[in-house]
């Protein structure tokens, strides 16, 4: 009887441990996701979510509605959609935007495709976090021309918001919680199904054509673009000076460093969706891929800092054509179509 | 006899070992005078005037009770230059001897977001802005005001001169104190010679100037190396003249939608705080203010002429501003 009993025990509590290991599986695995919010295409990263402001289906609701809403410009008249336009992935087709009162905004929109990776932010990557790169076209005067203390100030007045800053955050709407939802809901703009990861990270071989594969070899090996273009996004995330011009209007980071290493030196940006975010380069001078390939093929301009790898070289008609088509099959659709 | 001894080994315990209010209080001056805005001041031979005058001071360190050292973590003083008193915390101390303190912010919380704290924390979001959004990162020193650049004595140039980068944090040595010591509370006087701020810096083509510059690291460093914090106390109380010339409005229009009210009385009574328009509608009716501060009224005034008016129960001031939406 002992060693069946003690048998009958021991299977008992075998069932028990495996029933106790599932359930820590499964606990791991919800602690774990709490990037569950978000979708993370094949062949992606998991990104980097401060712990001071996890993600939360409420938070995300919180941040898409004030990332619509006008209400954060000073005479309601734009949103931060206004600029980073869903069709546009997030950017505006325009060579510079306007702010309120239809004042000139000197820099392009970059899109904000995957820009939850992102590790510095604006133009020229001196702003430390999605969170804290909120305030500044609030308070920037040619953007929204407001203060986020009068942001808050507006949205306690409103039920609806009043009911979602407690849902999100337990608290009423506050200068802190609105970045931070600002900043979850811009966290979730992640493309990953374009052309282009179907054939590379999907496997799904016949997804880009031929002219597109012989573009992919010239970009990732004989113009050797990827050097800077690096890595799932496409972007290796420094600031860089490209020889846009031989004398920057806008000098760029060093407007922060006031180092004459930085003078014209902008964040190599993300070639996900280039198709639909042009115009390009910091100022949106150059208004097709052509332009832009042409920029790099002659070398750019001269300048002192400009990168050591932009140098002139040759490129058939139809290997630019291959170029671009690649570039272009880097856009994907169902992004677009998501967030419309 | 034995009750009677510790009675007062009881007494002398406590009275020892206070908790104390420690209040830093800044007497701001120019050119040895007090300080005030759109007031013409010297230096390096040149008339100035300033328009705004704020820093940050960090990194408190108080000696005191014979050499005993107490650090003030955490503790972060906005100061103004109509602004005289700053809480710093209530410590067990008695007497304090020496303060030494860092003009502007540490490294840790120069890389903090604004949001992340409380509008009435000194490193809040604040109207007009101690922080450069693009970067994020303190101003900790911030200077704007007009200069004389025609030699006609009249300041007629404006510069802004606002110190951005950790690199400007600028380290006071131990400054010995003489407190004063009322009830409770410990006052630290320093007068702060606020024209030093500007020494050795040509303002005729700064502009507006907000960044890591030369410029900015050296009027940083001007607040040690021109002696700019010094123990002592201006007591224009005393003053018979015109008491209240000490009291004060004072309208910043950087944001011209939402001007900040700077005001200064001299006393240490509460004050109230109106804003009414022309046809006396009350916008703004705030009661038991502190005595001198900044007021940033958290509402939306449509462009208009209103008045705002400070009382303390005996002084009343009183100050036209517009507001342009």
């Amino acid at each position: 009887m002992g060693p069946i009993g003690y048998s009958k025990n021991l299977m008992l509590s075998n069932k028990f441990i495996l029933f106790y290991l599932i359930l820590i599986f499964f606990c791991i695995s919800f602690k774990n996701d709490k990037e569950s919010y978000l979708t993370i295409p094949i062949g992606f990263p998991t990104p980097l979510i401060p712990s001071h402001n996890s993600l939360s289906e409420d938070r995300i609701k919180l941040g898409k509605k004030l990332f619509f809403d006008k209400i954060l410009s000073r005479d309601s008249s734009i949103s931060c959609a206004s600029c980073h336009q869903p069709k546009y992935a997030f950017s505006d087709a325009l060579k510079t935007p306007k702010g309120i009162k239809e004042r000139e905004v000197l820099r392009n929109t970059p899109t904000l495709t995957n820009i939850g990776y992102n590790q510095s932010f604006l133009r020229d990557g001196v702003n430390p976090s999605l969170e804290a790169q909120v305030i500044v076209p609030i308070h920037e005067k040619n953007e929204f021309d407001f203060h986020i203390l009068l942001v808050a100030e507006r949205l306690k007045k409103r039920a609806d918001y009043n009911d979602l800053f407690l849902k999100a955050y337990n608290s009423i709407p506050t200068p802190e919680f609105v970045t931070k939802a600002i900043a979850s809901y811009e966290r979730t703009l992640i493309s990953g199904n374009s052309r282009f990861d179907q054939y590379y990270y999907q496997n799904s071989i016949s997804s880009i054509s031929i002219s597109e594969k012989k573009g992919m070899d010239l970009f990732f090996n004989k113009f050797n673009c990827i050097h800077c273009h690096s890595g799932f996004n496409f972007s290796n995330g420094e600031v860089v000076n490209n020889g846009l011009y031989e004398k920057y209007k806008d000098i760029g980071k060093m407007r922060v460093t006031l180092d004459e290493n930085d003078r014209g030196s902008f964040k190599v940006p993300t070639l996900r969706n280039i198709e639909i975010t042009g115009p390009y380069m910091h100022d949106g001078s150059l208004k097709t891929l052509e332009e832009v390939v042409d920029h790099y093929s002659k070398g750019g301009n001269n300048n002192y800092n400009k990168h050591e790898l932009i140098k002139p070289f040759e490129i058939s008609s139809s290997e630019k054509n291959d170029l671009i088509s690649f570039l272009k099959c880097l856009t994907d659709s169902s992004f677009i179509e998501d967030y419309l | 006899m034995r009750f009677f001894t510790f009675f007062i080994m009881i007494f002398y315990f406590f009275s020892a070992n206070a908790q104390r209010n420690i209040v830093l209080r800044l007497s701001h001056a120019l050119n040895d005078s007090s300080f005030k805005y759109n007031e013409n001041f010297e230096i390096d031979g040149n008339k100035n005037y300033y328009t705004r005058l704020q820093y940050y001071l960090s990194g408190f360190e108080l000696i005191h009770d014979g050499g005993q050292s107490t650090s003030l973590i955490n503790t972060y003083v906005l100061a103004s230059g109509h602004i005289s008193n700053y809480y710093l915390g209530n410590f067990n101390i008695s007497s304090l001897e020496s303060i030494t303190f860092d003009v502007g912010v540490d490294q840790i919380a120069n890389s903090e977001n604004t949001t992340n704290f409380s509008s009435d924390h000194p490193l809040g979001p604040k109207s007009p802005p101690m922080d450069w959004g693009w970067p994020s990162g303190y101003f900790f020193v911030v200077t704007n005001g007009f200069t004389d650049s025609d030699n006609d004595d009249v300041p007629e140039t404006p510069f802004e001169l606002h110190a951005l980068g950790d690199q400007m944090l600028t380290h006071i040595d131990p400054i010995s104190i003489f407190p004063f010591n009322s009830n409770d509370t410990i006052y630290i006087d320093l007068i702060v010679h606020a024209d030093r701020f500007l020494s050795g810096i040509n303002l005729d083509s700064i502009g507006a100037d907000h960044s890591s510059s030369v410029n900015n690291l050296s009027m940083c460093n001007n607040s040690s190396a021109m002696n700019i914090f010094e123990a002592g106390y201006i007591d224009v109380t005393n003053i018979e003249d015109n008491k209240n010339s000490f009291n004060y409005i004072f309208l910043d229009y950087t944001l011209p939608f939402a001007p900040t009210i700077n005001y200064h009385f001299e006393s240490n009574n509460k004050i109230n705080l109106k804003i009414t328009d022309i046809n006396g509608g009350i916008h703004v009716n705030e009661k038991n203010l502190y005595s001198q501060g900044s007021y940033f009224p958290l509402i939306e005034l449509a462009t208009g002429i209103y008045i705002v008016t400070i009382d303390n129960g005996t002084n009343r001031i009183f100050k036209k501003f517009n507001v342009v939406q």
